[in-house]
């Protein structure tokens, strides 16, 4: 095989033995291609970008194959087969890097600056002022504006989109005609990663970069891909044109793929058309402002301004926007979770029965959000045992209740949230917060976590809740075709304000809010050949 | 906020101070007997003329008007007089603090290079013999006592090889409490470097290619400094008691002699001056670990 790389028959299993991790991995990329390594979690993906970067852990280890690569000078050498230090030479130079989550992978306390430095002067001495100079153009090749004040910046300081630029700066910095790039942009929201793709393809496309770009994120692949490599449990199950495999996929593991693609929102929703119940929460003029720095100066970031809704008994309603849009410090702000500057957030017809809260949170990812050292029935138990004050017989019958209500098999209750898969341990959140009967339930991308079919099926009893129970649900999602699915209105947030608020097939099929437009804009082509323009002015 | 919570941190320092200058005070004299028993004892004195030593020295007055004299004059800088010497606490400690603090000091400095260097080396070079030095040296600070470990290396070097001296041998007390010192530090910092070794930025280090003990040196220590910092100030608070056991065992004139000697004699003012430098330091030391928290990790100023 020739291309710029070369992986051959690559197998990596654990150093302890057992069933390899990779088997047999054999592909290539050819120069100034992009090739998306595709695959479920749990694939091995990942571990072939770390193979091939030589960052293996010491749990792992390279059992066969070869990875050749073409140098800058014309010389092919097997990465695998380098010591460390040849190939510390070649690391950065010759191939790039960039890893998932920016703000784990940028060291924390050490200025974005001084980072790329480090990567430049590993291969180059530059005397103080070229290295600056370096450090701009680095920062500016990824579209940074204002470089020197971000040259400056620790991680924490700046925002998600921007740490994926800098961090993509600094894995191109030592200029290196090869980037891996894992999973660069399932950390960020849509409009992010849209930025993202466009950069990726006009840095591809201005420098001749060769991208090898590990997802399970079919949109990516449709807007960015060359080819296509799928994995399945560790093996190639399918290598071809990214046209080929988005029309005629041969791999399940590809058609499972396709199948969890993000999609366009559909022309109509099913829950449209159903009356509207009572009114069970009203918002109005709600503005919550955090606070940060020190005395003199002091920085406030207005996290909401003036937002008014209404919600209803029964309905659900979407809430969608850019991340910091504020959407979810709405969510909080409904919780009674965010403290208010201004307005008001009140609930109708709540008895003021015991003072149970009338809103409960069901969030993005029930591994953290239930308490792993506790057994399924005393998570669903805990907010019954505080708040209402019943035998121990009566709690034991609710808890029942409610996993029934959840579709929970009974002999769950005993079990520990990990024993459970993601499906079920959402459905334990959701039992937990229909605990206390609550009127509104704000569910935060609660969906996010779940692969498609298991999202079909919680989507359901959400919709399912709302309709028999009469809970307004207020659904907080980056998926704007779960979001037109499932909600009978739907309200686009956009700096702190509710832009546009309205049926979703109205708000989606004619959109009137400029956020709006973004958002769908955003969206990634579901097929290659409908790949957006984005990033080619540039 | 931040002016605020330092002012607070200063008052609750000042307030500390004051609390256990307080409590000192009073323990000292739930002890029965009195120095001028002791002297009684020693030179057979009447009642009579107890009472009138007892008068001399300001003993017969109320605990509360020995109290607000005392505190008065410590507010001056005058520690008082020694019962037992008659002579300036303040000199006292003047001629035992140096002995303490360069005991206190090389133990720390030793510990601190042999905790950190025996981390650092275990996580650099795991499958070396390092991690089971971290293993041993923690183990050891926490099964051996520094007096049995004290007794045992006096009985090789002095008594056995007849290499040194045994008195006022400040390098055997201070590689002792060193190797004490660092025992606490090592293995926690170990852990830690080992969880921050982990971190994808130690992996976006490496794919730089930068050497393995620079990606260590650079990104992984620093981030673990807060943990080495913390862990001091506890141990720097621990030596406090270490020295004394050390000054006792190898008859080094320091604090903690003093200490023990003014204890014996029931020297109220001389015991009272060593318990207030010994808390005011401790107190030091945990304002000094904060403010270079501060310096090390700029996220948190």
């Amino acid at each position: 095989m020739t291309g710029h790389l070369c992986l051959n028959g690559l197998t990596v299993a654990p150093r302890t033995g057992g069933a390899a991790i990779v088997r047999d991995v054999s592909f290539s990329c050819a120069a100034g291609d992009a090739v998306a390594l595709v695959g479920a979690s749990g694939s091995g993906k990942s571990t072939i970008a770390l193979a091939v970067g030589g960052l293996l852990d010491g749990s792992l280890e390279v059992l066969s194959g070869s990875a050749e690569l073409t140098c800058a000078d014309g010389k092919t050498v097997d990465l695998l087969a380098l010591s460390p230090k040849a190939r510390r030479q070649l690391a950065g130079r010759e191939v790039g890097l960039v890893f998932q989550d920016p703000l784990a992978a940028l060291n924390p306390i050490q200025t974005i600056g001084r980072q790329i430095a480090e990567a430049i002067a590993v291969h180059e001495r530059l005397g103080h002022r070229t290295m600056a100079a370096r450090i701009k153009d680095a920062l500016t090749d990824v579209r940074l504006d204002n470089p020197e004040r971000v040259a400056r910046s620790l991680p924490g300081e700046l925002s998600g989109g921007m740490r994926q630029r800098a961090l993509l700066a600094l894995a191109l910095a030592a200029r290196p005609r090869l980037l891996i790039a894992d999973e660069p942009t399932t950390a960020l929201d849509v409009t992010l990663q849209a930025d993202i793709i466009a950069l990726l393809r006009d840095l591809g496309r201005a420098r001749g970069l060769t991208i090898l770009i590990i997802t399970h994120d079919m949109g990516v692949v449709s807007e960015l891909a060359d080819r296509v490599v799928v994995l399945d449990r560790g093996a190639v199950v399918e290598n071809g044109p990214v046209n080929r495999v988005f029309d005629a996929p041969t791999s399940a593991a590809a058609r499972m793929l396709l199948a969890a693609a993000p999609r366009m929102p559909g022309a109509r929703s099913i829950a449209e058309d159903r009356p509207a119940g009572a009114p069970v929460m009203d918002a109005e003029d709600v503005s919550v402002i955090y606070r940060s720095g020190r005395l003199g100066r002091r920085q406030t970031t207005v996290a909401l301004t003036k937002v008014s809704f209404r919600v209803h008994a029964g309905e659900i309603v979407g809430l969608v926007g850019a991340s910091g849009s504020g959407k979810t410090t709405l969510g909080r702000a409904i919780l009674s979770l965010a403290p208010l500057a201004a307005g008001h957030i009140g609930f109708f017809g709540t008895k003021g029965q015991d003072g149970l809260p009338p809103a409960q949170a069901v969030f993005q990812d029930p591994a953290t959000s239930l308490n792993p050292r506790r057994r399924v029935h005393t998570l669903i138990a805990e907010p019954l045992l505080l708040h209402a004050r019943q035998p121990r017989r009566a709690i034991h019958d609710a808890v029942k209740g409610l996993m029934a209500r959840v579709d929970l098999a009974e002999e769950f209750a005993s079990v520990f949230p990990h024993a459970l898969s993601g499906g079920q341990q959402q459905r334990v959140a959701i039992a937990r917060a229909l605990a206390l009967s609550p009127r509104l339930i704000v569910a935060d991308e609660a969906l996010s976590a779940l692969d498609m079919t298991v999202q079909a099926r919680i989507l359901s009893l959400f919709r399912d809740i709302a309709l028999r129970d009469g809970v307004a649900i207020v659904l907080i999602s980056h998926d704007l075709a779960v979001v037109g699915e499932a909600c009978r209105r739907v309200a686009v947030m956009d700096k702190g304000r509710i832009v546009e608020f309205g049926a979703p097939a109205d708000v989606f099929a004619r959109p009137k809010a400029d956020a709006t437009k973004r958002l769908l804009a955003a969206i990634p082509a579901s097929h290659p050949r409908h790949r957006h323009g984005w990033g080619t002015a540039a | 906020m931040r002016e605020v919570a330092a002012l607070a941190g200063l008052l609750r320092a000042a307030g500390l101070v004051v609390g256990i200058t307080l409590l000192i005070f009073l323990f000292v004299r739930v002890v029965p007997g009195d120095v001028v028993d002791l002297v009684g004892i020693e030179g057979g004195l009447t009642d009579a003329m107890k009472e009138e030593m007892r008068q001399e020295l300001g003993l017969n007055q109320s605990l509360g008007q020995q109290f607000v004299l005392w505190v008065g004059q410590l507010a001056q800088g005058d520690f008082g007089l020694s019962i037992r010497y008659h002579r300036p606490v303040a000199d006292l400690i003047a001629r035992a603090l140096p002995t303490t603090l360069q005991l206190a000091a090389l133990s720390f400095t030793i510990g601190l290079v042999l905790g950190v260097g025996a981390a650092v080396a275990a996580v650099t070079w795991p499958r070396s013999v390092w991690p089971s030095v971290v293993q041993a040296l923690n183990v050891w600070s926490i099964a051996v006592p520094t007096f049995c470990a004290g007794l045992l290396l006096i009985f090789v070097f002095v008594l056995w090889l007849g290499w040194m001296p045994l008195l006022g041998n400040l390098w055997l007390a201070s590689i002792i409490l060193g190797v004490d010192v660092a025992g606490q530090l090592t293995k926690p910092l170990h852990e830690d470097l080992k969880e921050t070794l982990n971190a994808t930025f130690v992996k976006t280090a490496r794919a730089k290619g930068i050497r393995p003990i620079l990606v260590i040196w650079r990104h992984v220590l620093p981030n673990s400094l807060s943990v080495l910092l913390s862990l001091s100030g506890l141990v720097l608070a621990g030596l406090v008691g270490g020295t004394i056991t050390m000054e006792l065992l190898f008859g080094l004139p320091g604090l903690g002699k003093l200490a023990l000697d003014s204890v014996l004699g029931r020297d109220y003012p001389a015991i009272q001056a060593v318990a207030v430098i010994l808390a005011v330091s401790v107190v030091m030391v945990n304002a000094l670990v904060d403010l270079l928290a501060r310096l090390i990790d700029p996220r948190l100023s």
